[in-house]
């Protein structure tokens, strides 16, 4: 009888792990100038959008001491920044091709993305 | 007023800084402060830059680290005296008691295993799951199934468990990955040694020369058209050109050559770089980000900002690593609850716990980009500047590589060598006319001519033509002056070309590698004028060494094949592309592309760009200009042969890097996971503690970070 409930219980919880982890939708969140990029157990937002070859500024500010939020690597526009903790730090970017572009940790666990469109608008 | 102590002050009313130099024995900062009060002034310290603050924040957080290791390690290990079968006999009976231990292991569990919780609830308020979390949710359970057996032993017993906190697992697995963190910060702050050095490179101040006075005023303040005195044993501050004097130079430092320059009026000098013997003024021309310091640190920065395609595959896996490993650990409990022996529940939670803290995604997440940065800095400190991990990726599987002949084999100063008259004109006489024709030229031949003919009075050419590939044209001193090469003569059908005696000159000049030009006067040939460009010295050895690493070396170059096959053989070079004219060098090397070979280009940068982007890797030889970095993949400052093949071995040996730590990191996760889940035990009854699963953990991204600076090592 516990082994069953033990197995229907575990089957559940693997489901719910699934669930919880890999079945999130981040929104985008549209940035026209500039957005502050808060690290904390991740990136909020998580995804924004940026009109393409408009120069916008993502500054990150790390409240998280976690060290494996302390840097943060935007590889298809070649930035890699060390984030001090409770410090701000500028990213200035030009986004000249349209397309998804994720940026992440320095040990690649902790995900964002960046959507360049070209018009504002435009749903995903 | 005069403080003593006080060796040098400097105002500057525009940026409000003073800049005070004093000995700190004879007086104090106050004493200044108060000097400078009574003219009138509020003096305040200027802070520490941001890297410095950020520094010693990092040294704090390090001593934190290693303060909470250590106080967990030394109490996990009081705890495993009290505990552990047929050691605990030996302990007092004080510390055999799970009340004792469970008041031992709270605060460690609480106060050293925060950050684990910290990251875990941060990660969860995101859906979003880490190391932390891992280690969190092990040590977690660990400790309340034993706070549970401390305070319900009989529950336990009844429900047929045998009544054994699990204290020591949890608080030594905290302690022992607390302090395989501590090792790897220390570790992974080396990667990034060199930036750091190429930013300490730079001279802190300058000693400018501004309406005749001199003044050692802050780098950030120097202007461009300032003129600057470098006094023997100090650093250049920026990059210009000297107006006075003359000196010896270090330019190890950015160039990688090791051999000191001389440098004269009219020479350019880079800042950063150490004057060793004389003294000179030079005038400022790239100040702050335009110096080539700035640019190298710059280029260095973005390419360990870049991902090398090889990463995409650990980067797949880290992105879901963590919660697929906790549904791993939920089987595992499940399995083992329903089919392992008994005492189930213990078998079940521990070896959960084990499957959590073995799985290291951090060695999987530092296998490609601590390589890629210890690899980039290396490469910087040799003059080396690669611009994008995908360009040190694609360069280890390079199988040819072709030379744009001038510049990068040669010195490109061609000089004239040999001056042949076939009509009784004098020598001096044919090089004036020739170099007449050439002045309007901007082929390095021509300037070779117009240098041979020094002071020699040059008259104007009237309608003067280049004809791409062949030579010149034009009319000088009212005769018809045709200069170039064989072809030229033949198209304009120039009397003499075809003399049997001429050709043979013409290919004994050429068999000894000398480019040889025909002048033409009214239809008549009436001499020959044979350019030889000098070999560079490293050439040869650079040649044998990229061959060495199995590649086919090509030669491209405009010259005809004798000549192009004569330097070829003095550099011990097999393939020869001769008479390419400057636009089909491209096409050249989408030629060697279409029969299966990886190309590289290397050029100077300036005039062989669209070669240079063909190319799968373009190499931009002996310039750091703008230009040849934005053109090139990988830019040589140094104009030394030997550098492309030590640019390629680098590529080769950070590659070799890579592989091996993800190798590791793949293996050691693909192994070990199953292993802690049990997978031994029906075999060989052989289970993994929790402990050595962390203890193996730790050591995991160690090795893999410690590998990575292995590659600093490396003799390239």
């Amino acid at each position: 009888m516990d082994k069953t409930l033990v197995t229907i219980f575990g089957t559940l919880l693997i489901g719910f792990i699934y669930w919880f982890f890999l079945m999130k939708r981040g929104k985008a969140v549209e940035v026209s100038d500039g957005l502050e990029i808060e690290v904390e157990g991740g990136y909020i937002p998580e995804v924004v959008s940026i009109r393409k070859g408009r120069p916008v500024t993502l500054t990150f500010l790390r409240t998280d001491p976690s060290s494996c939020l302390e840097e943060v690597v935007i590889p298809d526009f070649h930035t890699r920044r060390t984030l001090p903790l409770g410090q701000k730090v500028a990213i200035k970017l030009k986004p000249e091709t349209v397309g998804e572009f994720p940026f992440s940790c320095g040990m690649g666990m902790y995900h964002g993305k960046i959507i360049v469109t070209e018009q504002y608008g435009r749903k995903y | 007023m005069k403080v003593p102590g006080v060796s040098l002050a400097s105002v500057n009313f525009a940026s409000e800084k003073a800049q005070v130099q004093y000995d700190g024995e004879i007086c104090s900062l106050e004493e200044i402060r108060s000097a400078v009060k009574s003219v009138g002034y509020v003096a305040e310290e200027q802070q520490a830059g941001v890297g410095t603050k950020n520094k010693l924040e990092k040294l704090k957080e390090l001593k934190i680290l290693r303060v909470k290791s250590v106080v967990s390690l030394v109490v996990g290990l009081i705890i495993v005296w009290g505990s552990f079968p047929g050691l605990s006999t030996t302990a007092p009976s004080l510390l055999q008691q799970s009340w004792f231990q469970l008041i031992l292991a709270t605060p460690v569990q609480l106060w050293a295993g925060w950050d684990f919780y910290r990251g875990t609830l941060l990660s969860l308020k995101h859906r979003s799951a880490n190391m932390d979390t891992l280690v969190g949710i092990g040590t977690t359970v660990a400790y309340l199934y034993s706070v549970f057996i401390t305070f319900f032993p009989e529950i336990a017993m009844n429900a047929g468990i045998e009544a054994m906190p699990y204290f020591d697992v949890a608080v030594l697995v905290i302690a022992l990955i607390l302090l395989g963190r501590y090792f790897e910060a220390n570790a992974k702050s080396r990667t990034s040694d060199a930036i750091q050095k190429l930013v300490g490179l730079q001279s802190k101040t300058a000693r400018v020369i501004r309406d005749g006075t001199e003044a050692d005023i802050p780098l950030s303040e120097v202007q461009v058209g300032d003129v600057i005195r470098v006094r023997p044993g100090e650093k250049v501050p920026v990059d210009g050109t000297i107006i006075d004097g003359n000196s010896t130079l270090d330019e190890a430092m950015i160039t990688g050559e090791s051999i000191p320059v001389e440098k004269n009026s009219g020479d350019g000098v880079i800042g950063a770089t150490l004057n060793k013997t004389g003294s000179f003024t030079f005038k400022a021309e790239k100040v702050g980000s335009e110096t080539m310091l700035s640019q190298i640190i710059k280029l260095v920065e973005e390419a360990q900002g870049s991902k090398a395609p090889i990463q995409r595959l650990a980067d797949l896996i880290s992105a879901y690593f963590v919660p697929v490993v906790i549904m791993f650990s939920v089987a595992t409990f499940v399995v083992w609850y329903d089919f392992g022996p008994t005492p189930v529940l213990t078998f079940a939670i521990l070896n959960a716990i084990t499957v959590l803290i073995i799985a290291c995604p951090c060695a999987m997440g530092l296998a490609t980009p601590t390589a890629i940065m210890v690899g980039t800095g290396k490469g910087a400190e040799k003059g080396i500047l690669i611009k994008s991990a995908q360009a040190l990726e694609t360069a280890h599987k390079l199988t040819a590589i072709i030379f744009d002949k001038t510049g990068t084999l040669t010195n490109g100063k061609p000089e004239v060598t040999n001056i042949i008259s076939l009509g009784g004109l004098s020598e001096k006489e044919i090089v004036r006319i020739a170099a007449s024709i050439e002045k309007g030229s901007e082929h390095s031949l021509a300037e070779a001519i117009v240098r041979h003919a020094g002071g020699s009075m040059l008259s104007d050419a009237e309608n003067f033509q280049a004809i791409p590939g062949l030579g010149v044209e034009g009319i000088v001193e009212g005769k018809k002056i045709e200069f170039g090469n064989h072809r030229l003569m033949l198209e304009r059908t120039i009397r003499g070309a075809d003399h049997v005696g001429t050709l043979r000159q013409v290919e004994s000049l050429e068999s000894a590698g000398k480019t040889v030009m025909f002048l033409g006067i009214e239809g008549t040939l009436a001499a020959l004028v044979a350019v030889a460009d000098t070999v560079k010295n490293s050439a040869p050895e650079g040649v044998r060494k990229l061959e060495k690493l199995g590649l086919a070396v090509y030669m491209i170059t405009g010259d005809n094949r004798r000549t192009a096959e004569a330097i070829a053989k003095q550099l011990g070079i097999k393939h020869v592309l001769a008479e390419v004219l400057p636009q089909d060098k491209e096409s050249e090397v989408r030629k060697l592309q279409a029969s299966g070979n990886k190309v590289a280009m290397v050029g100077d940068g300036i005039n062989d760009a669209p070669a240079l982007a063909a190319a799968d890797v373009g190499i931009a030889m002996g310039s750091g200009t703008d230009v040849a970095i934005e053109a090139a993949d990988i830019t040589l400052i140094n104009k030394d042969m030997g550098a492309v093949a030590s640019a390629i071995l680098l590529s080769k040996k950070t590659m070799r890097t890579i592989k091996l730590n993800l190798v590791w990191a793949f293996s050691y996760n693909i192994l070990l996971i199953p292993v802690a889940a049990g997978l031994l035990y029906p075999f060989f009854h052989l289970l993994l503690s929790p402990i050595y699963a962390s203890a193996a953990m730790a050591l995991s991204s160690i090795s893999v970070v410690t590998n990575s600076l292995l590659l600093k090592r490396v003799k390239i």
